[in-house]
Order: C-alpha cells, then structure tokens, then sequence
C-alpha cells in the first residue's frame, strides 16, 4: 500500500524556527555549546515526523544533541535545512544520519563566520553608535530605538533564513557561501562599518592634553597648537597605535593591562587627561 | 523606591539577559547592555538624564568588544547593568563609570565561566531523556535546568553587590585621593580605543579605507551625528556595492590574514 509523504505542518516550522532562534543558546556550555539548544528546536520536527515511533523519535534526539556551534541568527538557515533533511530521511531511510550530521559540522563555521561579522561587527556596531549618539544628549529613545530595530533584525534576518534554508535546501547555501554575492554583500556592509567607525574615533575616544608651556611672556597652551593641525589628534594616535599593536599579534587583555599602567603614568605626570 | 526592590531587580537583569530571555533579545539586552542600563537603571533611581549619560560613556569602551567563538574578555550584563547601577549608587561621573564597570565585568567573567563549565551537567541528563524519546524531558533540560547555574553566579552576587554595597561604595568613591580618580577617568577615556581598533581589525580591508577617512571628517570637522554618518555611509555603501567588480575586491587583503 502506497503511503502519503510525510510532510511538516507549518505550525511545527513556525515552532522550529522560533525555538531556535529563542532558546538555542539558553543552555551554552563548553562541552556542546548549543548542542542541547538545536536538539530542543528540531524536537517540534522530530515529533511531527514520528508522533507513534518512539525508537525513531529516541534516534533523532540524540542525533541532533550533538556538539554545535554557530552565530544564531544567520544560523537559522541551517536549523531550517536539517528540517528539511529529517523530513526527507522521514520518507527515505536510504539518507543517513551521519549525512545530517556532517552537513551540520560542515556548515556551522563558515554561517558563524558571515554572521558574526554581520550582525556583530555592523548592524550592532552601527545600531549603538546612533543609540549611544543619542543617550548621551540625554534622549531616553537611543537604548529604546537600539533595542527595537535589533530585536527586528535578528528575527526578521532569522525568520527569512530559516524558511530559505528548509525551501531551498543545502545545494543553494553551498552556493551562496562559495558565490561571490555574499562577499561583495559583505564588503559593502564593511563600507558603512567603516564609516561609522571613522566617526566613532572622535565622539567616543575623549583623551586630551592640559600641558602649557610658557615662551617669554606668551603662554602656549598645547591642546589648542593640537587642535590647529588635526582636530582630535590625540585620540586618532592612541587608536592607531592599538590597531598596530593588534596586528602585532598582542592580546586584548594584554593592551587593557598597558592601557591601564600608561594611564597611571601620563595622568601622574600630567601629560594626559 | 525601596534599596531591596531595585537590588532585586538589577539582579534580575544581569541573570535574564545574560542567560535567560530568548537569543533574538539577547543580542540588544546582552551587547547593548551599558546603554539599556543607562534607561532602566536611570528610570530605577529616578535620575534618567544620568543615567543614561553613566550607560552611553560605559557603553563606548564596548563598541567593538566581539564575542568570538561565543566568549567575550568582559561580561557585558555584569558590566553594564551593574556597573551603570554602582556608577550611579556612588554618585560618580560618567567617565568615572568605566573605571567601576570594567573591574566588575573582569570578574563577571568567572559567572560566564562557571555557568558554561556546569551546564553540561544538564546535557547528559538531556541524552538519557534523549535516548528514552522524552521530548519534553530535553526541553526542561535546556528551559529550566539551564538557568539554575546562572541564577546563582549572577543574580546572587549582583543582588548582594547592590543591596550591601552601594552605601558603602558612595563613601568609598567618595574617599578617594583626586589622582586616583584622575587616573580611573583617563583609563576610561583611552578604553573606546581599545575597542574601536579591535573593530578595525575586523573591518578593515584595502577596499573600505576610504570610507574610514570620510566617516573621521564628517565627524571631527563637520560634526554631525551618527544618524546622518550612517545615511551618508548607506548611500556611499551602496554605490561601493553596485561598482564593485563580481566576487568582490581581489584587492581587498583583510587585515587578519596582511
């Protein structure tokens, strides 16, 4: 006798996508990261697909509780593509579950790599540097508007990976990561990062001199000689000699700790405030 | 309003964003937490203006503090909603604010330590649910089960922090020798650098210098907001986008790998 398909109502995507861009970071820990997380999101697949197996339903869970590591929002993709594979291999037990597994290995990285310079290194960048902008002239709107438009973001970005990732499968995200689309996509977004940046540097690092120096009568005051060659000098040195120091290869924690001691001596020795 | 209400409360912020509200908040309550801080800590001791001067001067040494791999060098709930709460408990200026959240996000580390060191705990209880097919025992496991470790690394210490330690944290600020308050206000004028050029370090390609140089002047000459930068810098963004050659800039050497 011919069986119908097996197919995910829309109701349990809707729960899969939410529960993962949700709670798929709710239990972090070192040993499988967001293992537990994926797991908790593909069980609305894994039940809609075996609602009376309970070997199955049993196999899958722990099939899908494995190590898993990836930026969350963008990695909605992959959540919705394993569901379309546990859909498949639902009809087909020819598709194995080490395929869905070493799908998921491969993919993590390179999506955790496009997500996390987008939404962490650009749209957070940007969203707090108009919030902080704001805050500090005292509106109560900057924090209110960054909140909004990035909740908007993640589940808008998210919602669309999701459903494009169970719709078109792995092929065409094979192909996005490797096209050329994505890199210019990302290298224009870098352009704006970039901007917004460049303006950060003066607003946000505030360090000045108080030194004075008397020549005869006339008194120099350095600051103002500073600000007549390029406005914000000392700022713009201070954040090129950390960006050098980076590039050396020295680590954040390290340049805090010279942060810290060179802020002890220029502040004793009054060179800097 | 009452010193235990807002202890509770702060408390609860720093457990609810840095482990509990679902990931899609997250990403504003946890990586903007300073500025979000600035609000509701401000609108809990009814200073606003304060506040959010307190939450926008903290926030700027995070800017392009970026979790890699999932870890970050400083606890951002802690940090913020803490540090912007004891800032503001010891009548502190704002670019004295950064000096007390830095310290205390160093050592919110360890909460985020603890936390991701014992969960797994709750993940092998999941795979005996797992292996059993109780679907509703893996969702308690990552719901609830998770939030055990986190309730007690940082709602308690924030709770105690608050309710004990702001009093005497005032008298404490206010006890200290003006060189040392100069030198915590000048840590917490040079921090923005430190995350700014780490930010660099990610963005920067041969192809977008330009952009950084354009964005610098409009700022420090022309000082306009970062509202109209970023209008401009769309604009600019796009054309760099419709201009570039298919498969991006060959160029374009990323700064990690120069």
């Amino acid at each position: 006798m011919e069986q119908t398909p097996k197919k995910l109502s829309k109701k349990t995507l809707r729960k899969t996508w939410f529960a993962w861009q949700s709670w798929g970071q709710i239990c972090y820990n070192y040993e499988r990261m967001m293992g537990l997380g994926f797991a908790h999101a593909m069980s609305y697949v894994l039940e809609d697909l075996y609602p009376d197996d309970k070997d199955k339903l049993a196999e899958g869970l722990t099939r899908e509780l494995t190590y898993y590591n990836t930026e969350n929002t963008f990695g909605s993709m992959i959540a919705g593509i394993v569901a379309s594979l546990e859909e498949k291999k639902a009809n087909d037990d020819s598709l194995s579950g080490d395929m869905i597994n070493n799908l998921k290995a491969a993919l993590m990285g390179p999506v955790a790599g496009i997500g996390d310079t987008i939404t962490q290194s650009l749209v957070k960048v940007i969203l707090l540097g108009i919030g902080i902008d704001m805050a500090k002239n005292g509106s109560a709107l900057g924090p209110i508007l960054f909140v909004v438009l990035f909740c908007a973001y993640a589940l808008i970005v998210g919602h669309i990976c999701f459903y494009s990732g169970y719709h078109l499968g792995q092929a065409s995200v094979t192909g996005l990561l490797k096209g050329g689309k994505i890199a210019r996509v990302t290298d224009s977004l870098g352009a704006l990062g970039m901007m917004v940046l460049g303006a950060l540097i003066p607003t946000t690092i505030t360090v000045g001199t108080p030194l004075k120096f008397a020549v005869g009568q006339v008194k120099i005051n350095l600051q103002s000689i500073l600000n007549s060659i390029v406005p914000d000098l000392l700022p713009v040195l201070l954040f090129l000699g950390l960006f050098y120091l980076l590039r050396k290869g020295q680590k954040p924690v390290r340049l805090m700790g010279l942060i810290i001691v060179a802020a002890i001596v220029l502040s004793l020795t009054g060179i800097l405030k | 309003m009452n010193t235990f209400f807002i202890a509770i409360i702060i408390a609860a912020l720093c457990w609810l964003t840095s482990s509990a509200l679902p990931m899609w908040s997250r990403w504003a309550f946890y990586f903007g937490a300073p500025l979000v801080a600035g609000l509701i800590d401000g609108l809990l001791l009814g200073q606003l203006t304060y506040g959010l001067q307190v939450g926008a001067t903290i926030q700027m040494a995070y800017i392009g503090l970026l979790a890699v791999g999932g870890t970050l060098p400083n606890e951002m709930a802690i940090a913020g909603y803490l540090g912007v709460a004891m800032t503001m408990l010891s009548g502190s200026s704002a670019a004295t604010g950064l000096a007390i959240a830095t310290p205390l996000g160093l050592l919110g580390v360890l909460c985020q330590n603890a936390k991701m060191a014992l969960n797994p705990i709750w993940v092998h209880r999941a795979d005996t649910y797992a292996a059993a097919g109780d679907v509703r025992g893996v969702r308690r496991m990552n719901l609830f089960a998770s939030q055990i470790v986190p309730f007690i690394t940082y709602f308690i210490p924030a709770f105690l922090c608050v309710y004990f330690g702001g009093h005497y944290f005032a008298a404490f600020m206010a006890a200290l020798p003006v060189q040392i308050t100069n030198i915590l206000m000048l840590i917490g004028k040079m921090m923005p650098a430190l995350g700014l050029a780490m930010l660099m370090q990610v963005l920067a390609k041969k192809s977008t210098i330009p952009f950084i140089l354009i964005g610098f002047a409009l700022a420090a000459y022309l000082k306009l907001d970062v509202m109209a930068i970023a209008i401009i810098g769309t604009g600019l963004a796009l054309l760099h986008y419709y201009y570039m050659p298919q498969g991006g800039h060959r160029d374009g050497t990323d700064a990690k790998k120069a």
